[in-house]
């Protein structure tokens, strides 16, 4: 009785939505309101104004770059949040569940990741660097980093992967990396324009433009430090079972 | 009319069958974990329509390269929108899971109706 009411209701929705929008304009046309508004600036300025050439990350880091911020403190609150609940990783663990897998270490599967690791870094630091100019960024090199930071501990387990990446050096990494988001900030505020705009023009248009790329470089590292240190932090955060004061089998 | 109009608003309506999905979900399961599948099913619908509103017939990537026109790049504002809505929802994700882990551990079931038998 009560699924169907759901259902219906559900159904009753889903017509009303389609329905309505069926009637918006065609998907892909230029003339689209969406379309009109301020994205031609975006995409016919957007490479001096900003200085990418990748018009997504001058969106990101440059327009909306208050946004961005504000999302990087809702990552921080996440992040606190999980904390908060499961524990801040302080106290020493009993157990977790990945170590206890029946299927025990494997020599193949160990090398394999030994050798990927260093691999799967670099890539992430290409994918953060080219981010201004080429599909990328600090967003999708971060999570790349966090896959690695997964591969490392799926293959040699939580305890010596916690040992590696250890709480103390997590926290360090992201509180410089929000830290230095709002110092980045400031400095257009230093040279006279407004928070975050990168404005500096006591320095003439070359220097600028240098100082400008140095900037965005920082924020985009930021950035990837960011996201995957978060990917990581909940990684252990979930994974991390027990806490005990037994300190002979913990870890 | 509204046919021809539907055929080309196909991806609105997928997204909006998707979220329909999702919302159901949301509504039915007693089980947590399939209810924060719900939710997640629900943000991908929202993330495909918003990508999908940007999308410009034969547009090309919004990448500045020399003899790009400005005017045939699908839009960017949307792509920038969701790509830290993604990493958002990741985070919020987690501390959904999070909040699951506890009350597993305090009622030892995923289900609320379990759970709420358990109490009487």
């Amino acid at each position: 009785m009560k699924k169907a009411l759901a259902a219906a209701f559900v159904c009753a929705l889903a017509v009303l939505l389609v329905y309505v929008v069926a009637l918006l304009p065609p998907m892909g046309d230029p003339d689209n309101p969406t379309n009109q508004h301020v994205v031609p600036r975006y995409l016919e300025q957007g490479a001096q104004e900003a200085g990418t050439r990748n018009i997504v990350a001058g969106i990101v880091f440059n327009y909306r770059g208050y946004d961005t911020m504000g999302e990087v403190a809702i990552f921080s609150a996440a992040l606190a949040g999980i904390f908060a609940v499961l524990g801040t990783g302080r106290r020493k663990i009993g157990r977790a569940i990945l170590d206890e897998s029946r299927v025990s270490f494997s020599f193949v599967s160990g090398t394999a990741v030994v050798l990927l690791t260093p691999l799967v870094m670099v890539f992430s630091i290409y994918v953060i660097l080219y981010g201004m100019d080429l599909p990328g960024g600090g967003f999708q090199g971060g999570a790349t980093i966090g896959a690695g930071a997964i591969l490392f501990t799926a293959a040699f387990g939580f305890c010596r992967a916690q040992e590696r990446i250890s709480h103390r050096l997590r926290i360090i990494l992201e509180s410089a990396a929000i830290s230095g988001f709002f110092l980045v900030g400031t400095v257009g505020v230093l040279g006279g324009g407004n928070f975050l705009t990168y404005m500096l023009p006591s320095l003439g248009a070359g220097a600028g433009a240098a100082v400008r790329t140095v900037m965005l470089v920082l924020l985009q590292f930021g950035i990837g430090i960011k996201v995957g240190v978060i990917c990581t932090s909940i990684l252990f955060a979930l994974l991390r079972e027990e806490e005990t004061d037994d300190l002979e089998h913990a870890c | 009319m509204t046919w021809n109009m539907l055929a080309d608003n196909i991806n609105y309506a997928v997204a909006m069958v998707l979220f329909c999905i999702g919302f159901y979900t949301v509504i039915v399961r007693s089980n947590l974990i399939k209810k924060i599948i719900g939710l997640m099913v629900m943000q991908v619908a929202v993330f495909f329509f918003l990508v999908s509103v940007g999308y410009l017939s034969g547009g090309s990537a919004p990448i500045v390269m020399p003899g790009e026109v400005p005017s045939a790049m699908v839009n960017p504002l949307p792509q920038a929108m969701i790509l830290t809505a993604i990493v958002i929802a990741v985070s919020t994700t987690a501390l959904f899971l999070s909040l699951v882990l506890k009350f597993y551990s305090h009622y030892g079931t995923v289900d609320m109706d379990k759970a709420k038998e358990d109490q009487r």
